[in-house]
């Protein structure tokens, strides 16, 4: 994923972490966030712009997308990147990016974050995507049976 | 007779439970979350997260409730009904025993939001939509019909 070109007095907007580590953003690539573009209109000029939703690990991935996302670069093919990044990269980095992406407001990558999720739950089995994302099943074994008999044609 | 396969079984099933409990939990994530998640699969798949669990099967639920109704232009589907013999009372078998079936073509592009079946004018209902939710389609077709 390639790093922005060599800026030319581009403006710059500085973010803070959960973890307090402080990120000098290009302006265009803070502003796909929503949340910081309605928080920049909150506070004035040069102030630093507070995420304490967000850890470093995952704003340092996230500024990087969004960095990607400005550069004129076929979109396409920087997506095809990102989601290979997405499906390759560990369970909990993916669910902390798709978090950070819907507290941010990245519309592009919570769809994308998402997508990768709903790739990972397709043609398995409901036992497969308990143990996937350690989702407890508190069905009674009557109600999961009857469900199961009501939608029989989808385990064809 | 207890054998060494049990045994095994047995050791690997508590080793798998162990590990279950010792891993790091997973960030949570709220249900709209989860919802989002589930408008981006096909049919099928959908249809398997209602028996994942309770607050799954009710997200599935939420997703057709709030899907249905759309009115929107048609699209490649087969839709059949399969009916055993002794179905429209011609047969003396005591067992009229209905077999309702559906297939589906094109289901990359739409899922089905919402099937039933009438049985007292054995017609079937079919509500669709694709996954951006821009157009949806509702079908309704006799017994043993086909609709493309």
């Amino acid at each position: 994923m390639a790093s922005s070109s060599t800026s030319e007095q581009k403006k710059k907007i500085r973010l803070k972490s959960a973890d307090n580590e402080l990120f000098d953003v290009d302006e265009d690539a803070a502003l796909q966030s929503e949340t910081i573009k309605n928080l920049l209109q909150e506070i004035s000029g040069d102030q630093i712009v507070p995420l304490p939703n967000v850890t470093s690990k995952i704003l340092a991935k996230v500024i990087e997308y969004c960095s990607n996302m400005c550069e004129l670069d076929p979109i396409i093919s920087v997506n095809k990147q990102w989601e290979s990044f997405f499906k390759n990269c560990d369970q909990d980095t993916l669910f902390d990016t798709i978090l950070a992406a819907n507290y941010l407001s990245i519309k592009s990558l919570l769809d994308l974050t998402c997508k990768c999720v709903a790739d990972m739950m397709k043609g398995k089995t409901p036992e497969e995507i308990r143990e996937k994302f350690h989702i407890v099943n508190d069905l009674t074994s009557e109600e999961e049976a009857k469900i199961r008999a009501e939608i029989s044609w989808a385990f064809e | 007779m207890f054998s060494h396969m049990d045994c095994l079984n047995k050791q690997e099933r508590w080793m798998s439970k162990c590990k279950a409990i010792s891993r790091s939990k997973l960030p949570e994530l709220p249900d709209e979350i989860w919802i989002q998640i589930m408008l981006k699969l096909p049919i099928k798949s959908l249809h398997i997260c209602k028996c994942v669990s309770k607050t799954w099967h009710s997200h599935v639920l939420h997703i057709f409730d709030t899907q249905k109704g759309l009115e929107l232009p048609p699209c490649g589907i087969l839709f059949e009904i399969m009916r055993t013999p002794g179905d429209f009372g011609y047969d003396n078998e005591n067992d009229v025993k209905r077999e309702f079936d559906l297939g589906y073509l094109s289901l990359g592009d739409y899922k089905i939001t919402k099937w039933s079946k009438d049985d007292q004018t054995e017609s079937a209902t079919l509500e669709m939509t694709d996954h951006q939710n821009t157009h949806g389609d509702y079908h309704n077709g006799n017994a043993s019909g086909l609709l493309l």
